[in-house]
């Protein structure tokens, strides 16, 4: 059974453990404090961020991607709906805007992107890498789970920046559909002990690897 | 003495929202963060948060906690006129508060017994230090591993050893270790890696590693 690093603990728990020996404190390393202080910075700076997105999604390029993704739709494994019409399950994928395929440079904008959906959902996701460290995308700390359009395919109007939070290496992305807008507390004791998700959240997973 | 007195510079700098003046004041201000979320309080007004027994738990309102006051309104509404302790102290005490009215309170599964109860109110006010720290179980299992770890370091060199001392102790950066010993930052992240891996083998051989909960 998948037992999920509570969100924010970085690293491996050995790693951390012979670093807080090597201070002879029992509180956090600063190999911990760098690595919390990275996504603090990434965090704290969405504006910027956000900015530097609107420029890469809102050109040519970003038309030429939604557009291929469109047409690309029904061909797409992770997006291909049972039955013919519209799938009922909740399904998205991540699309790097300087680069095709599940891979993207750190420093670019990772966009989201919906299957089409038959009922509203919310829409969180947060990273997780090899070693168990998990990167929080949406909501933000005080926000909660952001609203998906009902019909159509579309691209999530937030991307995230690959910053020093994210440094390269395989991850695991995970979306979290929801009834109901949810805060990070929510998703978290929602998730399950096997992440498939409980409580009426459904969890789709995407590999993804940030390149150097 | 308080990050911003005398020291006008960098308050223009974490302003700016300037990389090094941000870590610098999250640097300073961490461990007073995190002891808000490891004690637990009680208000003045009555409103007693549990203390979070999990260490992701704690990061978590740590991180939160800066994430809102590195914000830029955050950053310019802090007139220097008072200390910043209290500033971050106070957005600690409030996520902490908002946080429990959104989960709930959870009293039923609430776990009192590790609790300092400070009064939050007061020590903000008073711009006062924490009380020490309570022993719990988990601290003998690290003192007993601390006990070993001598032997460990003991394998080292003395140039290494100096790394163990700058980077895990005086907690400097990489780069600043590398600037006081006069060697480069690559040099510095191999002894690093070297003493964790060290230290982590030797553990292994023991058959110690992390407490299981």
């Amino acid at each position: 059974m998948t037992k999920l690093e509570p969100p924010n603990v970085q690293g491996g728990m050995d790693e951390e453990l012979a670093a807080r020996l090597l201070s002879g404190r029992n509180s956090p390393s600063i190999l911990q404090k760098e690595a919390l202080f990275a996504r603090i910075h990434a965090e704290a700076t969405p504006s910027l961020l956000l900015a530097r997105w609107k420029r890469a999604s809102f050109g040519i390029a970003a038309a030429l991607s939604i557009a291929a993704g469109l047409a690309l739709w029904a061909r797409t494994p992770e997006f291909a709906a049972r039955g013919g019409g519209p799938s009922s399950e909740p399904a998205f994928r991540v699309q790097c805007f300087e680069s095709e395929g599940t891979s993207c440079r750190s420093g670019h904008a990772l966009a989201f992107e919906f299957a089409p959906q038959a009922q509203a959902q919310y829409f969180a996701a947060f990273a997780r890498r090899s070693d168990g460290a998990v990167v929080w995308y949406f909501p933000t700390p005080d926000g909660l789970s952001l609203p998906v359009a009902q019909t159509g395919s579309l691209m999530l109007d937030h991307a995230v920046q690959l910053g020093a939070e994210q440094p390269p290496g395989h991850y695991e992305i995970f979306g979290v559909f929801s009834a109901e807008p949810l805060s990070r507390a929510r998703i978290k004791s929602a998730l399950g002990e096997d992440l498939r998700g409980t409580q009426g959240v459904r969890v789709v997973r995407r590999s993804f690897e940030v390149l150097p | 003495m308080p990050i911003f007195i005398e020291n006008h510079a960098l308050l223009a700098q974490f302003r700016a929202g300037e990389r090094a003046a941000l870590e610098a004041v999250y640097k300073f201000y961490f461990d007073d963060v995190y002891r808000l979320a490891s004690y637990g309080f009680v208000t003045q007004s009555g409103t007693r948060a549990p203390s979070l027994n999990r260490d992701a738990d704690r990061l978590d309102l740590v991180q939160d906690v800066f994430v809102k006051a590195f914000s830029p309104s955050a950053r310019v509404g802090y007139d220097e006129l008072r200390p910043y302790r209290p500033f971050i102290l106070q957005i600690a005490r409030n996520l902490r508060i908002d946080q429990l009215r959104r989960d709930g309170r959870q009293a039923k599964n609430t776990d009192y017994s590790l609790d300092q109860s400070v009064d939050i109110d007061a020590l903000i006010a008073l711009n006062t230090a924490w009380p020490e720290a309570r022993s719990v179980d988990g601290d003998l299992h690290f003192q007993a591993l601390l006990n070993e770890l001598s032997t460990a370091l003991g394998s080292f060199d003395e140039n290494t050893r100096e790394v163990a001392r700058l980077r895990f102790v005086e907690e400097l950066s990489q780069a600043d270790v590398a600037h006081r010993l006069g060697t480069t930052r690559r040099r510095v992240r191999t002894a690093e890696d070297q003493l964790l891996r060290g230290v982590r083998r030797h553990l292994l051989r023991l058959g110690l590693g992390p407490e299981k909960e």
